[in-house]
C-alpha cells in the first residue's frame, strides 16, 4: 500500500467540510460531546484513514466471505 | 552480580541452578539495578519487593528458577489489577488475579520484579503515551522505545531485567523490539496464555516473549506456552520476499540492513529467497487497524468514552470518540480482507518456509514528535507501523523480529520473519541461524544506557 504524501489524502476544501459535519453529526447522534482540540485530532486521524477505508470499500471481495467460527490459530479449512 | 544481570536469561538461571548464584542476591541485584537506571528510560512503573520474594520464597524448581522479569501492565496479579498504562479504566475496574502468564512465571520458578510500562490501553505503536509517563529507548533516551509493549522493551533494552512478557494485538511486541534492538515473537494466536485478560473475546493479541536473543525467546516462550520449544537447524531455509511497499517504502538504511540480514540467512541455511505475493496486500494495514481496534467494541460505550477525565491522553479521548464513529461497512469488509489474507498465506506457506520484511519501515522516531519519514513521505509511526506488522494478526500467523543492525544514528534495526500457523518454533530456528550468521553482532550489542557499569 502506497500511503498518502498529503495526511488528507488531497481532500479538497468541500470534503474537509463534509469531515467536519460527519463527525459533528456522528459525535451529536452519540450524545458525546468533543472539544476543538479532540475534534482536530479526529480530523487528523480522518485524513490518514479515509482514504484507505475508502479504497476497502471500493474493493471487489464479493464472494469471500468471514470464516464461520474462525480458528486463528489454524489455517483456513 | 552485576555481570550476571547483564547475562542472557540462560545463563541467569544456570547460574541459579548449578549454585553459582544465590538467587535472593540475583533479586536484590534486579531491584537495585532497576532504582538505579529506571529512571532514565522509565521502563518500571512499579515494583512490589515483599511479593518478588514471597515469590521466590515459594519458588517452584522450574527452568526460569530464581530469574528476575517483568510482566507488561496488562496482565493482572495477585497482588496487582492491569492498569493499562493508564488513568481510568474503559468500563468497570478489573480485578487482582493470577493471570495465564502470572501462572507460567510462577510455575517455571520465576520472579516477577516489576510492572513494564506500556502505551496507554495498548493503543499505540510507539509508548510516548501512557499515565505512568513515556517510556523511553535505551539506545537514545529521546527516541521512542516502541509499543504497546514499551515497558517490555526498554526494559531488556537498559538490562533492568533479562526478559519480560509482553502482548502483540497489532504488532505491540515486535514494534518495541524492533526499536529497542531486541528479539521480540508473537505467537501463533492461542499458542501462548491468555487466561486473564481483559479482551475475552480478542482474535488477534497473544501473550510473548521479549529478550535479547532467540534462544532466551525460546525459553520464555516455552513457559508462556507451557512446553519446550525444540530447536533444530534451519536447512535450505526458503525465504519469501514480497516486493513493493514493505520493502521498498521503508528508511533507506533499514531497507539495506534487512536485505542483508535475508541474504544471510539464505547463506547460512543453504536456502533459497523467492518473490512472491499475497491477495489482500494493499488492505492489511487499515483491515489489521479495524478488526484489532474494534473487537471490544460493545465495551467502548459513548457514556464510558465521555466519562473519561482530562487525566487519559487527549490522544485517547478523540480516538476513542472516532473508533465509534467508523463506518461498520468497512468494520464487516475488514474481516473479508481477513479471509482473503488466511486463503492467501495457506497457499503461500506451501511454497516459502519464511517470509521477511522489515518489521518497521524506520528507526525509533522522537518521543516529542513520533513520525517517520518514508520514501513516499512522512506520516505517524502509528499509520505507517501496522502495514508491516499487522498482518501476523489479521492472519493469526506467527512473525519474529530480530535485531539485525544500528542505524547510522545508533538506532536499532529490526527484521521480521512470519511463518505458517505452529511454526514458531522455525522462527526461532532461522532467528538463531541469523544471530550466528552475524557473529551475534546485534543481539549482544549494548546501548549506551547499559554500559555504564
Amino acid at each position: 500500500m502506497t500511503a498518502a504524501r498529503d495526511p488528507t489524502g488531497g481532500a479538497d476544501a468541500g470534503e474537509a467540510g463534509a469531515i467536519q459535519r460527519f463527525v459533528g453529526a456522528g459525535l451529536e447522534l452519540l450524545d458525546l460531546e468533543a472539544d476543538a482540540a479532540e475534534i482536530a485530532v479526529i480530523e487528523a486521524a480522518d485524513g490518514l484513514y479515509r482514504p484507505v477505508i475508502e479504497r476497502l470499500l471500493e474493493a471487489e471481495l464479493d464472494g469471500v466471505e468471514p470464516e464461520p467460527g474462525t480458528d486463528m490459530s489454524r489455517p483456513p479449512a | 552480580m552485576s555481570a550476571l544481570l547483564d547475562g542472557t536469561l540462560r545463563e541467569q538461571a544456570a547460574a541459579v541452578a548449578d549454585g553459582d548464584a544465590d538467587p535472593a542476591e540475583l533479586l536484590d541485584a534486579a531491584l537495585a539495578r532497576i532504582e538505579e537506571r529506571n529512571p532514565g528510560v522509565n521502563a518500571i512503573v512499579e515494583t512490589f519487593p515483599e511479593h518478588s520474594r514471597r515469590m521466590l520464597t515459594e519458588a517452584r524448581d522450574g527452568p526460569l528458577y530464581g530469574v528476575p522479569v517483568a510482566i507488561k501492565d496488562e496482565w493482572p496479579l495477585p497482588w496487582r489489577a492491569e492498569r493499562l498504562g493508564a488513568a481510568q479504566y474503559l468500563g468497570p475496574p478489573p480485578n487482582p488475579g493470577e493471570s495465564g502468564p502470572y501462572r507460567a512465571l510462577r510455575d517455571a520458578g520465576a520472579v516477577i520484579v516489576g510492572i513494564a510500562n506500556m502505551h496507554e490501553y495498548g493503543a499505540g505503536s510507539t509508548g510516548h503515551i501512557s499515565a505512568f509517563g513515556p517510556a523511553r529507548n535505551p539506545w537514545n533516551t529521546d527516541r521512542c522505545p516502541g509499543g504497546s509493549s514499551s515497558g517490555s522493551g526498554a526494559a531488556v533494552a537498559a538490562r533492568l531485567v533479562s526478559g519480560a512478557v509482553g502482548a502483540d494485538g497489532i504488532g505491540s511486541i515486535r514494534y518495541p523490539a524492533a526499536y529497542c534492538g531486541l528479539t521480540g515473537l508473537k505467537p501463533t494466536f492461542g499458542r501462548s496464555t491468555m487466561q486473564g485478560h481483559h479482551g475475552t473475546s480478542t482474535t488477534t493479541i497473544v501473550s510473548g516473549p521479549m529478550c535479547r536473543d532467540a534462544a532466551d525467546c525460546r525459553l520464555l516462550g516455552g513457559v508462556l506456552f507451557g512446553g519446550q520449544l525444540t530447536a533444530r537447524e534451519p536447512d535450505g531455509l526458503r525465504i519469501g520476499i514480497v516486493p513493493g511497499e514493505l520493502w521498498d517504502d521503508c528508511d533507506p538504511e533499514v531497507s539495506a540492513a534487512c536485505r542483508q540480514a535475508a541474504e544471510a540467512l539464505r547463506e547460512a541455511s543453504g536456502g533459497t529467497i523467492t518473490e512472491v505475493d499475497f491477495a489482500g496486500r494493499e488492505h492489511v494495514l487499515i483491515s489489521s487497524v479495524l478488526v484489532g481496534s474494534t473487537e471490544e467494541l460493545a465495551d467502548t460505550t459513548p457514556e464510558r468514552v465521555a466519562g473519561l477525565g482530562d487525566d487519559v491522553s487527549l490522544v485517547a479521548r478523540a480516538l476513542l470518540r472516532y473508533r465509534l464513529l467508523l463506518p461498520a461497512a468497512a468494520i464487516s469488509k475488514s474481516l473479508r480482507v481477513r479471509t482473503l489474507v488466511r486463503r492467501s498465506l495457506a497457499e503461500l506457506f506451501e511454497r516459502v518456509d519464511v517470509l521477511a520484511w522489515p518489521t518497521v519501515a524506520a528507526p525509533a522516531p522522537p518521543l516529542d514528535n513520533p513520525t517517520v519519514n518514508l520514501p513516499s513521505g512522512a506520516y505517524p509511526a502509528d499509520y505507517a507501523n501496522p502495514r508491516q506488522a499487522g498482518i501476523a494478526n489479521l492472519a493469526g500467523v506467527p512473525a519474529i523480529s530480530v535485531p539485525v543492525g544500528l542505524s547510522s544514528e545508533g538506532l536499532p534495526i529490526g527484521l521480521q520473519l512470519l511463518a505458517a500457523w505452529g511454526r514458531d518454533e522455525l522462527l526461532l530456528d532461522a532467528a538463531e541461524a541469523l544471530e550466528r550468521a552475524n557473529g551475534r553482532q546485534w543481539v549482544d550489542a549494548a546501548p549506551p544506557l547499559a554500559r555504564s557499569e
